[in-house]
């Protein structure tokens, strides 16, 4: 039996069936077996099962570290993927390792900031339209490093390149935090509850403080909601009503929404990065 | 002992009840062989059960199904699994279908994974062609399973890989490529 003609043959939905299962690793290690399983990986939207995607940020350096899940008999496994490029002499290195091998590549004469936007756009591909569960931005090195006004411009510069990969996904994010802050502090409100204790409330909820700078465009809304108003948007958006309806156009390929989008995006991750820094 | 989470799902096949006598029919694959089979293990199959539920409805005798598609050897492994899974209900394996996590039972993990590799990709081909969701469901989870902490080498020894994926040079993506 010809076994190369079997593997090539099998039906594409079992092909995905089989992707669906694999963890990450395993994936991009089918992917480098042959070119037909490898231009079959690189089929948009392909729903692997890629859970959390983290970004560290440091001196001529930067790390991605990608998690996926996946079941192994009764239970639910994780795999970690850590690929770091750091820039060497002319050119840059790249090592990566998982829980069970870890390699180095040398690249001359390559930019290791735009390897790692490559990286960053092959993995936004492969993800497709699953969701992705954790997006980690770590600029730890960025604060107490000495070359902080290089870094800074280096760290907005990969800022830019993450909104523009990665802008759908955070948005559709930032939008469900936004739903949620504002479902908690009607309830609080419609309960008679006094501002000390709504504090209290909030204080509670671990995305609060990513929240503050959109909370104070909610003034108005909360002001007129404990003065027994209607509940409509005083910040001009029905977040509710977005949120139910899936088919609405939120497309990054409408060239209209991907400004709104991106600056959305990017006013959220600012967000978190100010929390960071204090 | 309780019972295992998994054996509630999935009712274990018990014989024929003797109120219900098996109604065997002959099935020819595209090689010539002819094999028997139980209907109500046939009907796992959706492209059979609509063959199986035309000949009824026409009231014409079902002396022999013909699956052209198939091969001898791998339509026994697909009858052995049918016969197997007969008393099943359907529902389980539709409801399966898009989980993302699945637990084979110990019946069928050993059945699949004794299989070499080569003819497990054919059960699998052949689970499509005919349609039967917990064939497909179950023969793709152990293929991802038989992947899963394999390297690229290896995983080209596993699946009969001989061509080594040559880099292209123009390309900038590390760890992809």
């Amino acid at each position: 039996m010809d076994l190369k003609a079997c593997l090539e043959h099998l039906p594409e939905p079992a092909k995905r069936n089989v992707l669906m299962w694999c963890p990450y690793s395993s994936v991009i290690a089918l992917g480098k077996t042959c070119t037909a399983w490898r231009e079959f990986i690189h089929i948009p939207n392909q729903n692997l099962p890629i859970k959390r995607i983290m970004v560290k940020f440091g001196e001529n350096c930067s790390r991605l570290q990608v998690g996926s899940s996946f079941a192994s008999g009764k239970n639910q496994n994780s795999n970690l993927l850590s690929v770091q490029y750091q820039l060497v002499g002319g050119g840059c290195a790249v090592i990566y390792e998982n829980s069970l091998s870890r390699g180095q590549k040398k690249l001359e004469s390559e930019d290791y900031q735009d390897l790692f936007k490559e990286d960053l756009k092959i993995l936004r591909k492969l993800l497709g339209n699953s969701i992705l569960e954790y997006f980690e931005v770590d600029c730890e090195t960025f604060q107490c490093s000495m070359q902080r006004r290089n870094l800074k411009n280096q760290f907005e510069s990969f800022l830019k390149t993450i909104t523009d990969i990665w802008a759908y996904s955070i948005f559709m994010l930032y939008r469900r935090m936004r739903v949620n802050l504002k479902a908690r502090l009607r309830r609080a409100i419609l309960n008679k509850k006094t501002p000390m204790e709504i504090e209290k409330i909030l204080s509670r909820w671990e995305f609060h403080e990513n929240l503050k700078f959109y909370r104070k465009t909610l003034e108005k809304w909360e002001k007129s909601l404990r003065n027994g108003g209607s509940d409509t948007s005083e910040d001009g958006e029905n977040l509710e009503d977005e949120d139910g309806t899936e088919e609405m156009d939120f497309s990054c390929e409408t060239v209209e929404n991907q400004g709104i989008v991106a600056s959305e995006a990017e006013d959220s991750l600012r967000g978190l990065l100010e929390l960071r820094k204090k | 002992m309780a019972p295992k989470k998994n054996s509630a799902k999935r009712p274990q096949p018990s014989t024929p009840k003797p109120s219900a006598p098996a109604r065997i029919v002959k099935v020819q694959s595209s090689d010539g062989h002819i094999l028997q089979a139980d209907v109500r293990a046939l009907l796992l199959s959706s492209t059979l059960a609509a063959t199986i539920k035309g000949y009824d409805d026409e009231n014409k005798p079902l002396e022999k199904l013909e699956v052209n598609n198939v091969v001898g050897f791998t339509l026994k492994l697909v009858l052995e699994w049918c016969e197997k899974h007969k008393e099943d209900d359907p529902a389980i394996a539709q409801a399966e279908k898009d989980k993302k996590n699945i637990f084979i039972p110990s019946w069928d993990r050993h059945f699949l994974t004794k299989l070499p590799m080569g003819n497990l990709f054919d059960l699998i081909t052949a689970a499509y062609h005919l349609d039967i969701t917990g064939l497909i469901n179950y023969g793709c989870k152990t293929v991802a399973n038989s992947a899963k902490g394999k390297s690229t080498e290896e995983m080209r020894e596993l699946f009969g890989i001989p061509e080594p994926w040559e880099q292209p040079s123009t390309s900038t993506a590390t760890w992809d490529d």
